[in-house]
């Protein structure tokens, strides 16, 4: 039986172009997640990776005095690497290039994020 | 100057003398880079070194005649290494009765270390001390421990916040 976070995450990659929805603990590791198909991926690895990212795109907002960044967007030859700040986790959206729209994701993330922090 | 040690190696049979302050100002000054870099997100490099730093750890340890029992010894494993590296001399640890299975954790309060000044330097700051020593060397004991009964068996580290460098260092290491 589901939880009602897996249920959120399952419907976030029904989203074209979504591989793979994280929730990321900021001490790191992975909370949960959902995929379309099977991921070969260090998760712890890729976990603390993305929370160290993320503290590094925090700190030079501080720096800059531009306040918290909102989305961070990561853009690869074939691929997005979207993240949201959920508070004490971090919600992080896989995605194929070529199918996905950006604009799409984002919103996708900023609707999912309360209902994820409502439900964690 | 590193003697019979291999390049590329590390090794605890060969002393050398080096002042404790500086190797408190080198754990100290990377704290604070990270800090500064990384923000909360430093926090998640202590889940990184536990992986890499555990390996050295293990193979350094028994070099200095270091001898890791089972999960139930670790009790007195611990203390005893955290003795034998001349980091403190006063540990405790609370070891969940189910040890090996996935979600026990293990309490280790370290009362007196070597690093505790790096604690103060930080806790003036206000930055939280996530590169402890302590911390990479409780989880890699823990991690050895289990992995004689789970070979692939994963440890995380978790360490509370300290409201003053003068109460215990409280580490959590939970198994994966």
């Amino acid at each position: 039986m589901s939880t009602p976070i897996q249920r959120i995450l399952g419907e976030m990659t029904r989203s074209p172009g979504v591989v793979a929805v994280f929730i990321v603990s900021k001490e790191g590791f992975i909370i949960e997640k959902a995929s379309t198909g099977t991921l070969t991926i260090d998760e712890d690895a890729f976990a603390a990776m993305l929370t160290t990212v993320y503290g590094a795109t925090t700190q030079l907002g501080e720096e800059l005095q531009i306040g918290k960044p909102e989305t961070t967007t990561l853009e690869y030859p074939g691929h997005y690497i979207l993240v949201h700040d959920l508070g004490e986790n971090l919600l992080a959206i896989l995605a194929d290039k070529s199918r996905a729209v950006l604009g799409r994701l984002r919103y996708e993330l900023r609707k999912q994020a309360p209902r994820i922090s409502g439900a964690l | 100057m590193t003697g019979g040690v291999k390049e590329g190696e590390f090794s605890l049979s060969e002393k050398i003398e080096v002042p404790s302050g500086l190797i408190n100002a080198i754990v100290a000054g990377y704290q604070l880079a990270l800090n500064k870099a990384l923000g909360a997100g430093a926090a998640a490099m202590t889940q990184l070194l536990v992986r890499d730093i555990g390996d050295f750890l293990e193979g350094m340890l028994e070099e200095i005649g270091f001898e890791l029992h089972d999960i139930a010894d670790l009790k007195e494993d611990i203390p005893k290494a955290f003795k034998m590296l001349g980091i403190s001399d006063n540990v405790e640890v609370e070891i969940p009765s189910d040890g090996e299975a996935s979600g026990s954790k293990y309490i280790i309060k370290i009362h007196d270390s070597i690093f505790k000044p790096v604690a103060r330097l930080l806790e003036k700051k206000g930055i939280k001390f996530t590169l402890s020593p302590e911390s990479f060397i409780a989880a890699a004991l823990v991690r050895k421990a289990i992995r004689k009964v789970k070979p692939d068996a994963q440890v995380r580290v978790k360490i509370h916040p300290q409201k003053s460098a003068d109460e215990p260092l409280v580490i959590e290491v939970i198994v994966r």
